[in-house]
């Protein structure tokens, strides 16, 4: 069986800094992701404008911000940061708003993402942090071939809880025998049919 | 300044920065020296001057000397997180200071974690290395550091891959 969906990645605009600032301020992004609730959202704001400006067209960038799209419009956030080009390694962080989550796209467009990672940056490494609690997120990058390097015991704080934090690592040959090892079912999550849904909603859109 | 049993402990100034030097000049490599990508990063000493006047730094970055006025090391505490109560140790001595088991670094480490640990109530520290730094990794477990895991492959130097391990100490296992 082969899965197909009609959500595509591209690079994040300066059109989408409302939405990605909407997101940020999301207590679930904070919770998640960057927790300090107390962050300015006009420092919100010009953090995401300075990422959005320093990757533009960069050959060499040192971070790089994909919007998760759809036709109904976008569901999401992926960024490969913190890229070394000396060690060919970054980090990588997914956001997937609310309503979005726990389904089947979330996990093609990271697949997606990691192979853009290591197809096209030529990255040797991909490193995420995941906090214990979201296991969703851990389970899928475990799905992808990544291995729980680090546990740091009660290393973070929510809502006065105590969690722990894993370190991910995944590897290029590893994702490359988790490729192997799913080429029949993800033979449609092709690059070019992302670029069909792509053009479907520019004309939609446009 | 502090006068331990065998160590001078005091904070460091731009004077340091060639004793500094040494280290990232070393022909061994020190996890704690890489940058915030795990990239080594060789600066110069004019760099290093600065750095060592910057006001975080003199605050948490202590140079090392025995009686005599010699410096052998540094020892810092940084990343200090208030809300999660921990902070990130770095241990900067050559690997003979290790092997010889000096008690200079004995002491360091005592007044560090004696910082961290009661004057700061953190309940934990974290400090990172590359894992050919078998002296300091040794020198971390007698003190009762725990490995917390091993990131694969990180960093590329002299052409191959090094790991980086993660060691932690708790408060609750100091006496």
């Amino acid at each position: 069986m082969s899965i197909v969906t009609k959500t595509f990645i591209r690079r994040a605009d300066r059109e989408d800094l409302d939405l990605l600032v909407r997101w940020m301020e999301d207590e679930d992004f904070q919770y998640f992701l960057y927790g300090d609730p107390a962050r300015s959202p006009r420092l919100i704001r010009d953090q995401i404008v300075g990422y959005l400006s320093k990757t533009a067209g960069s050959p060499i960038p040192g971070s790089v911000y994909f919007i998760v799209d759809s036709p109904n419009g976008p569901i999401g956030m992926i960024s490969l940061q913190n890229i070394s080009w000396r060690n060919r390694s970054c980090n990588l962080d997914v956001y997937i708003s609310p309503q979005h989550r726990g389904h089947l796209s979330t996990g093609i467009n990271v697949y997606r993402a990691l192979e853009y990672a290591f197809d096209e940056l030529n990255m040797h490494r991909v490193s995420a942090i995941i906090y214990a609690f979201n296991q969703p997120s851990w389970r899928l990058l475990e799905f992808l071939g990544a291995k729980r390097e680090v546990t740091l015991k009660d290393h973070i704080l929510r809502n006065g809880i105590w969690h722990d934090v894993f370190v991910y690592g995944l590897l290029k040959q590893e994702f490359n025998v988790w490729r192997e090892k799913y080429a029949e079912q993800s033979k449609e999550v092709t690059l070019q049919k992302m670029i069909e849904s792509m053009k479907c909603y520019l004309e939609k859109n446009l | 300044m502090i006068n331990k049993e065998h160590a001078i402990i005091r904070t460091s100034d731009l004077f340091d920065a060639k004793h500094l030097l040494r280290f990232y000049a070393s022909e061994n490599m020190y996890g704690a020296l890489l940058d915030g990508k795990r990239e080594p990063i060789l600066p110069n000493q004019s760099e290093l001057e600065e750095l060592l006047q910057n006001k975080d730094a003199t605050q948490s970055f202590y140079a090392v000397e025995d009686k005599e006025g010699n410096l052998h090391g540094f020892i810092v505490l940084k990343g200090i997180n208030q809300e999660a109560l921990f902070g990130e140790i770095i241990l900067l001595f050559d690997n003979q200071t290790y092997l010889t088991n000096s008690p200079l670094i004995h002491d360091a480490l005592e007044f560090i974690e004696n910082k961290a640990f009661r004057q700061l109530h953190l309940k934990k520290l974290v400090t990172t290395c590359i894992d050919e730094e078998e002296p300091l990794k040794n020198f971390l477990q007698q003190h009762l550091y725990i490995l917390a895991g091993i990131m694969r492959e990180v960093l590329f130097a002299r052409g191959k891959w090094h790991n980086l391990e993660t060691w932690v100490k708790l408060s609750s296992t100091t006496n």
